[in-house]
């Protein structure tokens, strides 16, 4: 009598709640995709302008010092959403926050 | 045996638990930042430390409801268990932690924690105390899944990670990985803490309601909080080098890039999937990232004999502490001289793996070196890959 009110998927396939690890797995590959993505492009605008940076003009004109304001200003925001997502993440583990 | 001596008896092998959990799984938050150098190995298990530590006490949510769905309880919300019960059961969980550990594979904490019970009570109170419907959906199907979720979504991570920064990577995407890496794993870190922790603070505070020194449906005292945090947080700062070592350099060798999508892979999975109420096991979660992004750079480099020895012992983890946990409940509750014959015994096995580990010890000063032991492609491919350094 208490197995029906324990097993959270009860009455589906293999008593799984299938819909909620679709909704997990959607959510994580979202939320990872974003925040990785965003990252990456902000170390990327970071780089730009830099002798090492052979795919823009860096590698052609060497004595180019600097990044464009514009690549400074990209890249802090990118990075902004990798810090917020951070921050969401705590406010997810502390239940203080939200319960 | 007095009632309040097996209580002591209890609370004492739960906090031997805690302290296994916490350097079993060390290696879930920090092996890939040791691995890449993001951080040294001493300040690692200082930050893991403290974050399971600080997270024991942000929540015990799950401490109050460790046992439900897995354990049938009667009309006042207690399982069918007796104090006897849980202490043969965390025999078989602390036991086949300490095996893995010698073995240095990243199993379950949970697993072994959970099989222990589930054998003693089998054997205790028979088939009846156990819903084994609760076991598949709650425990055994998520492990299965689990993995496979972070696989993918690391997959997919390194190979953006990789795509994106391709052709900056020497100026200074290394290092802004390895930064964010170390945020990320803290992160895991602190999820662990309040997942974990709680799990041995449940253990403790059934006992205590079993034993009628607690009232039902309530939650851990404060000195029981206490007692867990410090001992998941020594264990984790003690370190399980021997499983770091397979999760950050045997599965696959983990870069910063890498390092950085698997622990954010690992750390979004985990906690989205405990917000909505379906939590995925941290363990599993977190190899099966590391195996993810090792795919994602380059399909081959993914040492699948290691990943093959994991997954075989995630599938017996959970049937190999029962199986544990029934003996020693089955001589532990015969007598007094079962009882101690069973005390006397876990001790013994719990030495012996030590002194095994002992033989071939690795530690902090050598968890990134290669190791005569490796099988040979693995040895082959981490000599060349420690020799061209950074």
């Amino acid at each position: 009598m208490f197995e029906a009110a324990a097993t959270p998927g009860a009455g589906q396939f293999l008593g799984v709640d299938w819909s909620s690890i679709a909704l997990v797995s959607i959510t994580a590959l979202i939320a990872t995709v974003v925040i990785v993505t965003a990252y990456s492009l902000g170390l990327r605008l970071l780089a730009v302008g830099s002798p090492d940076d052979v795919d823009g003009q860096g590698a052609t004109a060497a004595s180019a010092v600097g990044r464009p304001p514009i690549a400074t200003v990209g890249a802090v925001l990118c990075i902004a959403i990798g810090v917020a997502g951070v921050l969401y993440g705590i406010y997810l583990v502390i239940p203080l926050f939200h319960s | 045996m007095g009632v309040l001596t097996v209580v002591i008896l209890v609370i004492l092998i739960a906090l031997v638990f805690d302290f296994t959990n916490g350097f079993h799984d060390t290696a879930n938050a920090m092996a890939t930042s040791v691995a890449t150098g993001a951080l040294k190995p001493r300040t690692a298990v200082l930050i893991s430390a403290v974050l399971n530590l600080v997270g024991a006490f942000l929540s015990t949510q799950v401490a109050k409801t460790v046992s439900s769905g897995i354990l049938n309880e009667n009309s006042k919300g207690i399982p069918h268990i007796t104090t006897i019960m849980i202490f043969a059961g965390l025999v078989g969980a602390v036991l086949w932690n300490l095996g893995t550990w010698w073995l240095g594979l990243p199993s379950s904490s949970t697993h072994a924690l959970f099989g222990g019970l589930i054998g003693a009570a089998i054997i205790g109170s028979g088939l009846d105390a156990v819903n084994f419907a609760g076991v598949l959906s709650k425990i055994v199907l998520p492990a299965l899944l689990s993995p496979f979720i972070a696989g993918v979504v690391a997959l997919v991570a390194t190979f953006l990670a990789y795509r994106i920064t391709r052709l900056a990577r020497a100026h200074g995407s290394e290092r802004g990985f390895r930064h964010a890496q170390t945020v990320s794993a803290s992160l895991v870190s602190l999820a662990h803490g309040t997942n974990d922790a709680q799990k041995t603070m449940g253990v403790i505070t059934l006992t205590l309601i079993v034993a009628g020194y607690q009232a039902a449906n309530t939650g851990p005292q404060v000195w029981v909080i206490l007692a867990c945090g410090l001992a998941i947080g020594t264990g984790t700062y003690t370190g399980g080098w021997r499983i770091m070592r397979t999760v950050g350099k045997r599965i696959t060798n983990v870069e910063s890039p890498q390092g950085f999508a698997a622990e954010t892979s690992s750390a979004a999975t985990i906690l989205i999937s405990s917000t909505l109420g379906f939590p995925l096991s941290t363990t599993q979660v977190t190899s099966g990232s590391v195996v993810g992004a090792g795919l994602g750079k380059r399909l081959a480099s993914v040492h699948w004999g290691m990943v093959g020895r994991i997954a075989i012992a995630w599938i017996i983890t959970l049937p190999a502490a029962a199986v544990v946990g029934g003996l020693a409940a089955w001589a532990a509750s015969s007598s007094t001289l079962g009882l101690i014959l069973v005390i006397v015994l876990a001790l013994a096995g719990g030495i012996g793996f030590v002194l095994l580990a002992r033989r071939k010890p690795v530690n902090r000063t050598n968890i990134n070196d290669d190791d005569q032991s490796a099988e040979a492609d693995d040895s082959s491919e981490l000599a060349t890959t420690t020799a061209n350094g950074r």
